[in-house]
């Protein structure tokens, strides 16, 4: 008897987050050792940590990596939980607003801090 | 008894107790813990986000953003947070083992559940005490 094919996007959905997670791996790390350290950087300080271009290009990477992931996510953990579509596609398409919106202001910000040194 | 077409929005149905009386193994306990550490760093993202975009639109809100995070309750939620990072990596390396197919017997799976909460701790004790250090006076 022959699978049905019902999610023809399921291997390239798997795909993406394996992928997205290997990338994540260096620049989550990175980022987590230098977390506990931001709080206490002044205004002046945070850009100079930023301008370094290392530092400035893996944000950059990290905050779309992470948004896609995230969305990836969310799916799965909807997919699981609730189990009619249309609910399911509107907190999907909520969450995916928020993440975009929230990873586009962040790529700006980067982009705009990074201008202004 | 009747039983209600589950397509038409939720059914009233008889449930057993299941999730109040069973006490989850290690293995679902680190599983859900993934889950719930994912759904944490939605909203860590989003606050880095916020984060960049205080300091882009005008400095004092982002000495204002991050005088909440140096606060007690600030500071305990990033260290929370570091330490979700951590959990979420951890058990997202053990999920690309799995994908390998290593690591599925029951002796293995205890064993790499234990070394997942080592790990964790260990990169979370790591990531907020060797900061510290390199902060210190003199430092």
């Amino acid at each position: 008897m022959e699978t049905p094919k019902r999610m023809p996007g399921a291997r390239m959905e798997w795909m993406l987050e394996r992928l997205t997670a290997v990338l994540l791996l260096p620049l989550v790390l990175w980022l987590t050792a230098y977390l506990p350290m931001l709080p206490g950087l002044d205004h002046a300080q945070f850009l100079q940590w930023l301008h370094q271009p290392a530092h400035a290009a893996a944000i950059r990477v990290l905050i779309l990596m992470g948004a896609l992931h995230a969305v990836l996510g969310i799916r799965n953990i909807l997919l699981d939980y609730v189990a009619t579509p249309t609910p399911r596609g509107l907190v999907l398409l909520f969450a995916l607003i928020v993440l975009c919106l929230a990873a586009l202001a962040g790529i700006l910000a980067v982009m705009v801090l990074n201008q202004g040194g | 008894m009747q039983y209600h077409d589950l397509s038409r929005g939720s059914p009233r149905r008889v449930l057993s107790p299941h999730l109040q009386i069973y006490r989850l193994p290690l293995t679902a306990l680190l599983s859900i813990s993934h889950r719930i550490t994912g759904m944490i760093l939605v909203l860590g993202f989003i606050t880095l986000n916020g984060l960049l975009v205080s300091a882009a639109v005008a400095p004092e809100w982002f000495v204002q953003f991050t005088g909440y995070l140096a606060h007690p309750v600030g500071r305990t939620l990033g260290i929370a947070l570091i330490a979700s990072i951590n959990l979420h990596l951890v058990h997202g390396i053990r999920h690309v083992i799995w994908d390998l197919g290593i690591g599925f017997s029951p002796q293995r799976l205890q064993w790499m559940a234990w070394m997942e909460i080592a790990a964790t701790a260990s990169l979370t004790l790591a990531m907020i005490f060797v900061p510290a250090l390199r902060c210190a006076p003199g430092g």
